[in-house]
């Protein structure tokens, strides 16, 4: 769907990490703030290299920033609600990277209350994996932080 | 969302890596964003995920304020919680409870003939002894003042800490009306004490020692209309009282938190017709200052100040005759107004037994609600937020 938009003289390329070029119209590209500020930076003609974003992320980025121009607002939540349902935790991860490097704008107040959702209810040790963040309390902090706040830890969801 | 689930596409090893290391490759306000928008409950727990996780979650003051900010705007009002003053049918003592969030209670409402444990957001019920005078709730804590050691209390429910100040001078407690609020000049929370237009202040956690007179007092006493209602509302920074002027006239007396200043203002002018009004009270509802009424035993009125402190922009929210929302009257139970929804829903008690309605504020519909029936009178309520701001 990226291709199909790139027929217009003024489109933007851009080449994931993985080495595939997308066109997209420059409507698509202004939402997200980092090609924004490259765009004014260099010239719109030059190809825009892009780490931490791979192909798949950035055609759900382009899928989602053309599919939320819904008519009704029910219709854009019903959208963006299928949108979030469809990803697997891996993508999840993957999308929130290219997402916070893109600075794309929207997807920045989504993503945050679909991840937040996701963990709300999560132990700990699940969020320790999830964010890659190394444990570095010792064994008697964490017990005693543990029998502090025990009550914290009712309800908690299986990882 | 399945952990193990790995996708069909192509993952390349650096791909892998990054996604183990995921806080690595976020922007830092990407991963605050997120935690901003958590329960407290959940963010107790994470504080010990790593060290700088505990730093952010207890010890900045960025993060405690935009996670309030949050709290406050959300549209959902998942963060909102009614703090409810309930009585056993017994009346074996008074305690407060608090509900789950408004919305949830009535998106998932529990079945008919719940126990009231069903509806109560997971804080043990907060009991408290006879002579216990609660002056009100402010961002996520409960203030109160306890005749039985004289001390002024403040608790985080949601963090479950909470605070005790030395005890206070002799004498001040009776017929004393108080006021709790936040100062966002000095970004401190206060007490305010009037016995009967002279004022005093305290700062929590200022030492109880370094309280002092309020500079401009309050015209008119503020009037106790019950034993203990001695609380203020707290709206728009100021502190407010129903007085009654030397003419009679019924009108709001403040205290301006910040500027430390008191004043007073007219209510709606339409109460002046000779009419006996029946248990006057002032609520805090959709963030504006409430006044509601009785007339005759029979009829229910609500007005809301659209902007505070101008008179003229006192709006009639809703007015029912008790018999048409099926009330049995009995005068210690008057409908008492609960929450109000951002689509002019406002949630009213009508009996006492759980029975609740909504009441459409712009097209005058209303439905029947019942929140529970154990052995539990609803009595009033306010709305509390739950926030990591420290009592201390």
């Amino acid at each position: 769907m990226a291709e199909k938009a790139s027929e217009s003289s003024n489109s933007i390329s851009l080449n994931t990490v993985d080495g595939k070029i997308f066109k997209v119209s420059p409507t698509i590209a202004n939402q997200m703030q980092t090609i924004q500020s490259l765009i004014k930076a260099y010239d719109s003609s030059r190809v825009i290299s892009l780490p931490h974003v791979n192909a798949f992320h950035l055609s759900k980025i382009i899928e989602y920033l053309e599919g939320k121009s819904a008519t009704t607002v029910s219709a854009v939540k019903e959208f963006e609600a299928q949108f979030m349902k469809d990803l697997s935790l891996k993508q999840l991860k993957g999308l929130l990277i290219a997402v916070g490097y893109l600075k794309v704008n929207e997807l920045l107040e989504l993503m945050p209350k679909t991840v937040a959702k996701l963990i709300e209810n999560k132990s700990v040790e699940f969020l320790r994996k999830f964010f890659g963040i190394v444990n570095d309390f010792t064994p008697s902090e964490e017990a005693k932080i543990r029998e502090e706040i025990a009550w914290a830890f009712d309800g908690v969801d299986e990882d | 969302m399945d952990l193990e689930n790995s996708t069909p596409m192509l993952l390349q090893d650096d791909d892998q890596a990054m996604l183990d290391d995921l806080s690595s490759f976020l922007p830092s306000d990407l991963v605050i964003e997120i935690l901003s928008i958590l329960p407290v409950k959940s963010l107790i727990r994470f504080s010990y995920v790593s060290d700088s996780w505990n730093f952010l979650i207890f010890s900045s003051d960025d993060f405690l304020k935009k996670h309030l900010h949050r709290s406050i705007t959300d549209s959902k009002f998942r963060h909102h919680h009614l703090l409810a003053e309930i009585k056993r049918n017994d009346f074996s003592g008074d305690m407060y409870c608090l509900s789950n969030s408004p919305k949830s209670l009535f998106d998932n409402p529990p079945p008919p003939q719940s126990p009231l444990s069903m509806i109560l957001y997971d804080h043990p019920s907060i009991e408290f002894p006879r002579g216990t005078l609660i002056i009100g709730s402010c961002n996520g804590l409960i203030c109160w003042v306890s005749k039985c050691d004289n001390c002024v209390h403040c608790l985080n429910p949601s963090t479950r800490v909470e605070s005790m100040s030395p005890p206070l001078g002799r004498g001040l407690l009776n017929s004393t009306m108080f006021g709790f609020g936040y100062d966002n000049l000095s970004d401190s929370y206060k007490i305010i004490a009037i016995y009967k237009t002279m004022g005093e202040v305290y700062t929590l956690g200022s030492g109880i020692e370094n309280r002092r007179k309020l500079e401009q007092s309050v015209p008119f006493a503020p009037t106790q209309w019950k034993d203990r209602d001695s609380g203020a509302r707290f709206v728009s920074g100021a502190l407010n009282w129903l007085a009654i002027r030397p003419d009679g006239t019924l009108v709001v007396v403040y205290v301006d938190i910040g500027h430390e200043k008191g004043g007073y203002f007219m209510l709606p002018s339409v109460i002046d017709e000779n009419s006996i009004l029946d248990s006057p009270c002032l609520w805090v509802l959709g963030g504006c200052l409430c006044f509601a009424y009785e007339l005759g035993n029979s009829e229910s009125t609500l007005w809301q100040m659209k902007e505070y402190g101008v008179s003229e922009s006192w709006t009639k929210l809703l007015n029912f005759r008790f018999e048409d929302v099926g009330n049995i009257c009995l005068s210690q139970y008057f409908p008492r107004p609960f929450f109000m929804f951002d689509n002019g829903e406002v949630l009213l008690r009508i009996n006492k037994n759980g029975v609740f309605i909504l009441y459409n504020t712009r097209d005058k519909s209303f439905k029947k609600v019942i929140l529970q029936s154990d052995d539990v009178i609803w009595y009033q309520a306010s709305t509390l937020i739950e926030s990591l701001v420290s009592p201390c």
